[in-house]
């Protein structure tokens, strides 16, 4: 249907890299006159990324876009705006404090001066048509961004964007959104597909990022898939279905060696945390598991699905709302990550620089962090006995150091992570959480994670687990859970011999 | 097996948008709680501390006592509304004050007698401190509190060096005169800090720069993102510090019939105190000088009320104290997490 | 021949040496006089720095005692002594005032003199201790410790003074009643609750009211030595009350703020005011019938006299270990100022002989 005419933006064999890790591999866009175009992929895909590139929040490592038939190179989104290219971020943009029609005009105060002063009647004015423009007719210029919800919000910064476009006087506009729907109900998101459709009724362009495979097949014309980092293909909306897109977004599993199945042990009857009917307010609710001894349980879902803040709630750093945690069988509440400790629980964060070690201590003292009390003879703590333990786990987890009184900082990050490990051990937990154990580890070191993990369940500890991919998080489990907008949408038994496709649980994830 | 979320029930979404519908109602309500304050303590001080407190003449009292507060803490509100500090304060009124009264007629410098153009001087001795404080922060790099805090010695030096210990006695009679001068029943003083807000109180609404200074407190990206210079409004901020602490110094002068650096002690927490109490946010992007007439208001007559009630000294300090924190922690919104989006 | 002749005169020159250090009565140190002819000439030569510590000179008072050291320097210059001046600013910081100190001291190689008020009464021992390090010579005034004195680091803590303070706030507690002829309400206004200074004259106030029976205190509250703070206190206290006979300030500052308070309501020259200190706008205050006194601490016999005793111990006339207790601490005299005396004390350039320096105390 848009194969006759030829499209006025285009992005070509796009990269960029941070700091070593490559988050787009080279991936391309076109965009029609008129279309609404979906980009769908798993997170860390390189969607986001490639959204700032255009608006030129971030320029590209190396690669070619064109608008309107020229080069197209933003420094900053102002010339994007300039340009007629708009976007709505997935963090909201609007000045709480200032009304609807400051923040629609948020930096073209000047086009409202007269006589050095701003006509304030002139610019509510203008606020009100630009918000007919897109149907709104129900919000008071004058009233503060802060009194309104959020749904209305989402409507005022699509204002904001079409504000732009506005001033392009008839050229083609091109208006970015990056999960618009989030955080919007059914209505309201009905209500912004209709505006999104008005828009490109005027001949104008939506690139419209969502995790939700339903949203993005109603609305779109068309459909990019990408994954890590690179475009693995495109779609006429009318010929795809959800089953095709989440064939396309996943990889290809990888071999069994690199798990360590053949290590894959059956995990034992006996019920080391349960979690019934467990619920924070306005992120999850209705969560129900059994973790068992000797048991990797898998954890999936996107960013915002809620399994993050199940972690927090578990380790102690966060209260629940409602639900009850039962900890070998007896129930438990959990007012901070040091009484989780105590009873068995430790979390192994994702951040590990924030929040996992001590860059400036040595290994030794990082190992002895968490259990200073156990090596401790009263009031004194032997350097000995921390110098024994350090050895002990230096050599158990092949942890390269020159000694143990490296400071952490000098080791790689897979050797940090080891570190946080043995801490982690030493401290003799029974439940263990992982957040993303492997995330910012090279290949050799993740492995050597692998089997760790693969040790610590034979020894009988139990892990609820947070992939950094997919593929890691179906390849270590013994079982896998689907988190879908706070709450759980799926169970996988993940036994070596019946391992779930990745498009079998990213059907429930998305 | 089809598990998606049935989206007609109640879902996680609608729970999170009651959630921001109740900490919005809890905000509006928080919102007035400095008024309640400051009622409460009227009410009080009228209960126990008999006449003297609602009488006329405390009220002209209070009214003096408030002129010098206020114009610092509309200052000191635009600098905390871009979550900065200025620490410079008390040594910047005290410049002023000092410089003023030596440059109009005054018992030290019998010779220089400049008038309202002496002022002037003085006041321009203070807005190029604060441009200085703004310009330092923002090409440098250097934290506010830090820069400022400098600046709270580089002035209150050339405060005590321009009268060398020996502070000038005003000596002018227009000046003399202003300082138990009123017109409606409203000492001069304070007419200079009513106009001031009313001032401060354009800006902050009704100008783009006021709008920017919200902006900029809010979150910096948003702005610098539509091609806001942030740099610029943060050293405008800063300077138009400077003209309201160099106002206060003058006002301060004219107060007491005489330059010292000790004009500026002891303002610049209250002011804080003040801006805070009123329901201004440290962070930025939250508040305005409305919030802080009432936190000036709130501070005036607590210190005066508990002085009127005659409260031992040796308390009275810490009395104070109690109630700025209670007042502090009933308008100060908590919350574990900032709900983002 | 020569070396004969040599030899003599310097057998002579000490034995007229030893003569004259013989000559000092250090039970009658008052009399002592600094004879320059006694001074040896490689002393002379030598660059003696001379020091004041202070907190700043924001206030009248602080600024007399920088004159004193620079009227003592005016009669080294006419005895020939070679030195150097330097004001060390704390700008009322502990740390600071020991650290300007200790710095002082070492840059003079241990020649040097230093008068101090110490911040606080605690720093007193380790700012004497900082010029001790290096030999130099420190006379302390106003704060320090009851049980720590200058006998405890003979010879270079070589004394301490301090106007008698509860003298002062009685002397004008007693001018303030008398002028309201023995019957009133006053208003108290303390300095810094904490300091000896405002405590030592507190005390003096009540010793006076337990003279007068028929004044009555109606409030008593601190402004914290601050003009402006004493302003809003009074500015308060006259809306309340209607009947104010007189006002005690424990310093000249909060005076003027008092003042400036009855101004504003017409008050002015009607009620009582009576400060400490002998700020020029206060005793100008008395001249012209506003205020009714004020005691003079002479912040220039202060800070010159010290330096001219730690000048005579320096140069060896004076062996610090054999001075009488009495010598080490005691009081400096402090002069009242009121209606009689104001206009005089303004016009009157002070005059002080240095070359006697237990002139500074008093009897």
């Amino acid at each position: 249907m848009t194969t006759e005419r030829k499209p006025f933006f285009s992005a070509r064999d796009i990269t960029k890299s941070f700091s070593g890790t490559q988050a787009l591999k080279g991936v391309d866009l076109e965009v029609y006159p008129g279309e609404i175009v979906g980009l769908v992929g798993e997170n860390g895909a390189g969607k986001s990324t490639l959204l700032k590139i255009i608006i030129g929040a971030q320029p590209p490592t190396s690669g070619q876009m064109t608008l309107h038939g020229q080069s197209y190179q933003p420094q900053t989104p102002m010339d994007a705006n300039a340009n007629g290219i708009g976007m709505v971020f997935q963090e909201q943009s609007l000045i709480v404090n200032l009304n609807v029609a400051q923040n629609i005009f948020f930096g073209h105060e000047k086009e409202f001066r007269e006589h050095g002063f701003i006509n304030w009647g002139k610019m509510n004015k203008a606020a009100a048509e630009v918000l007919a423009h897109i149907d709104v007719t129900d919000i008071n210029p004058r009233k503060k961004v802060a009194d309104l919800n959020f749904a209305t919000r989402q409507m005022i910064e699509i204002a904001k964007v079409m504000n732009v476009t506005n001033a392009q006087q008839g050229k083609n506009c091109l208006i970015l959104l990056d999960e618009p729907t989030s955080i919007l109900n059914e209505g309201e998101v009905q209500n912004l597909f209709k505006q999104m459709r008005r828009i490109a009724a005027q001949g104008h362009a939506v690139v419209f990022v969502s995790h939700r495979l339903d949203e993005v097949l109603e609305i779109t014309d068309r459909i990019y898939v990408y994954k890590d980092g690179t475009s693995v293909g495109t779609l006429n909306t009318a010929e795809a279905t959800e089953a095709k897109l989440y064939e396309m977004m996943v990889g290809r599993p990888t071999t069994t060696e690199y798990y360590h199945l053949n290590q894959q042990t059956k995990p034992e009857e006996q019920v080391e945390l349960e979690v019934r009917d467990l619920g924070l307010h306005g992120v999850f609710k209705h969560v129900n598991f059994k973790l068992h001894k000797g048991e990797v349980l898998g954890m999936c879902g996107v960013i915002g699905s809620g399994k993050e803040e199940i972690c927090a709630v578990l380790s102690g750093d966060e209260l629940p709302t409602s639900g009850q945690v039962f900890l070998r069988g007896r129930e438990v509440r959990f007012n901070s990550p040091k009484e989780a400790l105590e009873q068995g629980v430790l979390m192994i964060p994702k951040e590990r620089l924030y929040e996992g070690v001590v860059m400036m201590l040595s290994v030794e003292d990082n190992i002895a962090m968490s259990n200073n009390k156990q090596i401790a003879k009263g009031m004194l703590c032997s350097p000995k006995a921390v110098a024994r333990q350090a050895d002990h786990w230096i050599d158990r987890l092949r942890i390269k150091t020159s000694g143990r009184k490296e400071l952490l900082m000098q080791l790689s990050g897979g050797n940090q992570q080891k570190v946080v490990f043995s801490r982690a051990l030493a401290s003799n937990v029974d439940v263990l959480i992982l957040n993303h154990p492997t995330r910012g580890v090279d290949v050799g070191a993740k492995e050597e994670i692998y089997l760790l993990i693969r040790e610590m369940v034979s020894q009988g500890k139990s892990v609820l687990l947070l992939g950094d991919t997919l593929d890691e998080c179906i390849g270590l489990s013994n079982r896998i859970l689907v988190m879908k907008d706070g709450e759980m949408t799926g169970e996988f038994d993940a036994s070596v011999e019946a391992k779930p496709s990745q498009v079998d649980v990213v059907s429930l994830m998305m | 097996m089809d598990h998606r979320v049935d989206r007609s029930a109640v879902t996680i979404a609608d729970e999170f948008a009651e959630k921001i519908r109740q900490s919005n109602r809890k905000d509006r309500i928080i919102r007035t709680a400095p008024l309640i304050v400051l009622a409460v303590l009227i009410v009080f001080f009228s209960l126990t501390a008999g006449r003297g407190f609602a009488s006329a003449s405390n009220l002209q009292a209070i009214l003096n006592q408030l002129a010098i507060p206020l114009i610092v803490a509309f200052g000191l509100t635009f600098v905390i509304l871009i979550g900065s500090i200025d620490l410079s304060i008390n040594g910047t009124v005290g410049m002023a004050g000092s410089v003023f009264a030596c440059l109009v007629l005054n018992s030290e410098y019998p010779g220089l007698n400049m008038g309202l153009w002496g002022a002037l001087l003085a006041i321009l001795a203070s807005v190029v401190a604060g441009f200085l404080v703004g310009i330092i922060y923002v090409k440098l790099r250097i934290p506010s509190f830090m820069v400022s805090f400098a600046f709270l010695y580089i002035c209150r030096g050339i405060g005590m060096l321009s009268y060398q210990g020996h502070p000038p006695t005003i000596r002018d009679p227009l000046f003399l005169s202003l300082a138990k001068a009123s017109f409606l029943g409203i000492p001069f003083i304070t007419w200079v800090a009513i106009i001031l807000f009313g001032v401060c109180y354009f800006i902050q609404e009704y100008t783009a720069f006021g709008r920017h200074i919200y902006a900029v407190g809010t979150n910096e990206s948003i702005p610098r993102s539509v091609g806001v210079n942030v740099g610029r409004v943060k050293v405008m901020v800063f300077t138009l510090g400077g003209l309201l602490f160099g106002i206060a110094g003058v006002v301060g002068a004219i107060r007491l019939g005489q330059g010292q650096v000790g004009i500026g002690e002891g303002l610049m927490f209250p002011a804080q105190a003040a801006v805070v109490v009123g329901g201004t946010s440290l962070a930025g992007g939250k508040g305005g000088v409305l919030n802080t007439v009432v936190g000036v208001l709130i501070m005036t007559v607590l210190s005066n009320g508990l002085v009127l009630l005659s409260v031992n000294p040796y308390i009275r300090t810490g009395i104070e104290g109690v109630i700025i924190l209670v007042a502090v922690a009933l308008t100060i919104q908590r919350s574990r997490q900032a709900i983002s989006k | 021949m020569k070396k004969l002749v040599a030899l003599a005169l310097a057998v002579m020159m000490m034995l007229s040496a030893v003569a004259v250090m013989a000559e000092v009565d250090y039970a009658n140190l008052k009399e002592f006089k600094i004879d320059p002819a006694q001074i040896p000439q490689e002393k002379k030569d030598t660059t003696l720095y001379l020091g004041v510590s202070i907190r700043g000179l924001e206030n009248p008072y602080i600024a007399t005692i920088k004159v004193g050291m620079e009227m003592f320097g005016k009669y080294l210059d006419s005895i020939g002594q070679k030195h150097e001046m330097q004001v060390l600013d704390s700008q009322g910081d502990n740390d600071r005032e020991v650290d300007n100190m200790r710095q002082f001291a070492a840059k003079a190689g241990g020649n040097a003199i230093a008068y101090s008020d110490p911040n606080e009464n605690s720093i007193a021992y380790s700012l004497a201790e900082a010029m001790a390090e290096s030999g130099a010579y420190l006379g302390t005034a106003w704060n320090k410790p009851d049980d720590v004195g200058p006998a405890d680091l003979t010879p270079n803590w070589v004394m301490h003074t301090s106007p008698d303070n509860v003298l002062n706030g009685y002397t004008i507690a007693v001018e303030l009643f008398k002028g309201m002829g023995g019957k009133g309400n006053i208003l108290v206004l303390q300095g810094m609750l904490g300091n000896s200074a405002a405590i030592n004259r507190y005390a003096g106030l009540q010793k006076a009211l337990a003279e007068y029976p028929d004044i009555k205190v109606l409030e008593d509250d601190t402004a914290n030595w601050q003009t402006s703070e004493a302003l809003t206190l009074v500015e308060t206290w006259l809306s309340k009350h209607a009947d104010v006979g007189g006002i005690w300030c424990a310093n000249d500052s909060m005076g003027t703020g008092a003042l400036q308070a009855l101004d504003a309501k017409g008050l002015k020259g009607k009620v009582g005011v009576v400060g400490v200190d002998a700020n020029t706008d206060f005793v100008e205050a008395i001249r012209d019938g506003f205020a009714t006194a004020t005691m003079s601490s002479n912040g220039y016999l202060q800070g010159g006299y010290t330096l001219a005793v730690c000048y005579a111990v320096w140069t060896g006339l004076l062996d610090v270990a054999k001075f009488p207790p009495e010598y080490r601490e005691f009081a400096t005299p402090a002069l009242l100022v009121n209606k009689d005396n104001a206009a005089e004390y303004l016009s009157a350039v002070p005059e002080f002989d240095f070359s006697t320096p237990f002139f500074m105390k008093a009897d």
